[in-house]
């Protein structure tokens, strides 16, 4: 499917070319957003109402003052740093409800000489239709998926949206070989207990046994105001999550 | 030895541009051959010969050779600082260059004490074949833990690579288990060098607590091309001669500039100067009329330096002969003949050079001790080598940049025309800027944008030809993500950085409302600050 087809799916269709994203930031050096040293964009708009969500201003959709960045202007960008990078990731918001922006600018990069050798890395919530991937696959070497919870009647309560799709695109990404990493947004007394822990690293090692699991600890930094007297995990509680999730198999584990 | 104390601690009497001029202590013995003979016998040969002239059999007598041989050298009279050649490995002792060498490069340093260990992995590498990767990192820790130990006070280094080795690893490993009292390892690199034993530095370096500099890499095909010596890296990333050593004064630009700035004034006040703030006339007067005294006045001291320390000066082809250390009567013959001349030819001057950020402010006619504003920063204060220093601008200012390049070239263009300032030392001084290139260190929060900032210094470091002091700040997510750090020390050299400390921030970086902004953004920081 080309971007300008049109399609009804969300975040597919375009109603003609891509004039560009909406771009809310740039970090030029990150270390936290995929393999290696990243060139990261992060989007405008996100369809989740993260409770916990530490860029929520990313969440409303772009608003009418919003200049859109051309991918032309991205790329001399990207290739202005180029010597010092692994590769890019496009985040947001939430990446993929700008999936043709994205797939042009994956699709740029890897015909620019320059910076055709960088990685090109998705950071998604994994709210997106089977569409959405199937476009972006053939230009996207990797996906980072965050799974706010197992459960879905928690991940309502966490972000306001099944998680039917998420899981879904878990699935269907590590099947294509794409599934870089799973992100578990973990909240004392919400989504961390041993049981809950255990049940789904082992939905995670049945999706793809060498999984590949990234614990994001809940930081009150930049949280709305409901959430501020929300638990942080201590240090403890980051070893009883690494200690559960490598007992139940996770072999590949870090820490955020 | 009195002589080289009375050199440090005696004030400059010239109430003029040579004050600008600081001389540090000297850390050559340029005619001490008898001492170079005894620390090799001490090190490596004394520990054969008691060993009832037998070379070490294995790591452990190897190690303990070494250890007893540290120990010995910092048992020595105080200021005593050493390197070991990397060239020649144990068994090869009679031709391992070991040099005492003065010191350390600056005097702030918390470690009045330098001992260079050699390298290590060198020197260890004929006895690690076949040993468990678990026995050797026991091995290395239990050395390194042991010098620090024996030698409280004494910052001890060691130069890795750029080839990998088992050795080399447990280092590396070492070094977070020993936390502050670990040795400085210059890891140096090169294309056969592996990336995951450039990811353990990295992750070496992010093992230790934040704004701990143990940790260096060095672009080693780039240095090299630029010596004609085999070097090691000594206190403040300098490059000296591995197995010889040198002479050091350091030029404080800061205070020149702000002299010169000050006469200007003067001058237009009595109507015969040109006006202050108009950077073309008062640039090209500080190049053209200030850096060539300046540089003058530093060799002056250096050769000061250099007869302070011998017996006066030697006649051209009176090398005494070098002596066997247990038959002062006997000279050295063979290889270790060739060694000791070898070494002697390989000490150097050092012309440390200081306050380039504060010099380009004041020459720029901005703020006498500044260095230009940041883009809507305002003046910011930063800690630099004489104090806090007012400063802004550094790495985001271009002009600023092309002027702080402009003037270490012209720096070095000069110092390469100055002609060896005293018996045996080779060459003409070598740059280096033991308070990084440009003299300052900017704190947490203030920091310009790193790419920014290693260009900027890929601009002015290859003019120090004997090394530079800069500090790359990792974010703390090269914990778990180290390649992070290889990549960007990568894209570093790529731009013409020849080395750099690293070292993790003393403040994280998290996600705000959809921003990057550091911690102590909205929570105060309160953690230790770049010196």
């Amino acid at each position: 499917m080309s971007p300008e087809a049109g399609s009804e799916v969300r975040g597919v269709g375009t109603r003609g070319a891509v004039v560009g994203g909406y771009v809310t930031d740039i970090d030029r050096a990150s270390a936290v957003d995929g393999p290696g040293n990243r060139y990261v964009l992060f989007l405008q708009g996100c369809q989740f109402d993260c409770l916990v969500c530490h860029n929520s201003c990313t969440i409303p959709p772009p608003p009418r003052w919003m200049v859109p960045t051309s991918v032309d202007e991205t790329l001399a960008d990207i290739r202005s740093v180029e010597p010092f990078l692994s590769g890019i990731t496009v985040t947001g918001g939430e990446a993929t409800l700008q999936a043709p922006f994205v797939h042009a600018l994956f699709t740029g990069l890897r015909a620019d000489p320059v910076i055709r050798g960088l990685t090109a890395f998705v950071d998604t919530n994994g709210d997106a239709e089977a569409e959405v991937w199937e476009l972006l696959a053939p230009v996207t070497d990797g996906v980072m998926v965050d799974l706010k919870a197992l459960d879905d009647e928690m991940h309502v309560v966490l972000t306001g949206t099944s998680n039917t799709r998420v899981l879904a695109s878990i699935t269907s990404l590590a099947a294509r070989g794409l599934l870089y990493e799973v992100r578990l947004l973990l909240v004392p007394g919400l989504n961390d207990s041993d049981e809950v822990l255990d049940r789904t690293a082992s939905w995670l090692l049945g999706v793809d046994p060498d999984l590949r699991v990234r614990i994001n600890a809940f930081r009150r930094d930049g949280v709305r105001p409901c959430a501020r007297d929300l638990l942080e995990p201590r240090a403890e509680d980051l070893d009883r999550y690494r200690s559960v999730l490598s007992a139940a198999g996770i072999r590949q584990l870090t820490t955020y | 030895m009195s002589s080289e104390r009375s050199v440090r601690r005696s004030p400059h009497p010239d109430a003029g541009i040579r004050d600008a001029v600081r001389l540090l202590p000297p850390v050559l013995l340029p005619d001490h051959a008898e001492v170079l003979d005894g620390v090799l016998d001490e090190v490596l040969c004394g520990a054969r010969r008691r060993a009832g002239e037998r070379a070490p059999g294995d790591l452990a007598e190897a190690v303990a050779a070494l250890w007893a041989g540290y120990r010995s050298l910092g048992a020595r009279p105080a200021g005593r600082s050493t390197v070991v050649a990397d060239q020649d490995p144990v068994p090869a002792v009679a031709g391992t260059g070991l040099i005492p060498l003065r010191e350390t490069l600056h005097p702030e340093t918390p470690h009045p004490e330098t001992l260079h260990l050699g390298a290590l992995d060198a020197l260890l590498a004929p006895f690690a074949d076949g040993v468990e990767q678990e026995a050797l990192d026991t091995a290395v820790a239990d050395l390194l833990a042991g010098v620090a130990r024996d030698l409280p006070g004494t910052a001890a280094w060691t130069d890795l690579g750029p080839g990998d080795s088992a050795i080399a690893r447990a280092v590396l490993r070492a070094v977070p288990v020993l936390g502050v009292a670990a040795p400085v390892v210059a890891l140096r690199v090169d294309a056969e060098t592996p990336e995951s034993l450039r990811r353990a530095a990295v992750l070496a370096a992010g093992a230790l607590p934040p704004a701990t500099v143990r940790i260096h890499l060095v672009d080693h095909p780039a240095v090299s091309a630029g010596l004609p010596w085999p070097y090691a890296v000594a206190p403040g990333h300098a490059y000296l001669p591995a197995g010889g050593a040198a002479v050091v004064a350091v030029l404080d630009l800061g205070v020149a500039a702000r002299r010169f700035g000050e006469r200007r004034r003067r001058e237009v006040l009595a109507g015969t100067g040109s006006g202050v703030g108009r950077a073309g006339p008062d640039l090209d007067a500080f190049l053209d009329e200030v850096l060539p005294d300046l540089v003058a006045g530093a060799a002056a001291e250096l050769s000061l330096a250099v007869e302070a320390m011998v017996d006066g000066p030697l006649p051209a082809g009176a090398e005494p002969p070098a002596r066997e250390p247990d038959d002062p009567s006997r000279p050295v013959t063979g290889d270790r003949q060739r060694s000791v001349a070898d070494a002697r030819r390989r000490c150097v001057a050092v012309l440390g050079v200081d306050g380039v950020a504060e010099a380009v402010g004041t020459v720029l006619g901005q703020d006498p001790a500044g260095v230009g504003a940041a883009p809507g920063s305002g003046p910011v204060t930063v800690t630099g080598s004489g104090g806090v220093v007012d400063c802004a601008g550094y790495g985001v200012d271009a002009e600023a940049a092309e002027v702080a390049a402009l003037l270490v070239h012209r720096l070095a263009d000069l110092a390469a025309a100055v002609p060896p300032v005293g018996p045996r030392i080779t060459g003409p001084p070598l740059l280096h800027a033991p308070f990084g290139s440009t003299g300052v260190r900017v704190p947490d929060l203030l920091e310009p944008p790193p790419y920014n900032h290693l260009r900027t210094l890929a601009a002015v470091q290859p003019a120090f030809a004997a090394g530079a002091a800069d500090v790359l700040a990792l974010d703390a997510g090269v914990r778990e993500n180290p390649q992070a750090g290889v990549d960007v020390v990568r894209g570093a050299f790529a731009c013409g950085v020849r080395g750099l400390a690293l070292a993790v921030h003393a403040v994280p970086k998290v996600r705000v409302t959809g921003f990057l902004v550091r911690h102590g953004v909205v929570v105060k920081p309160d953690g230790p600050r770049w010196r």
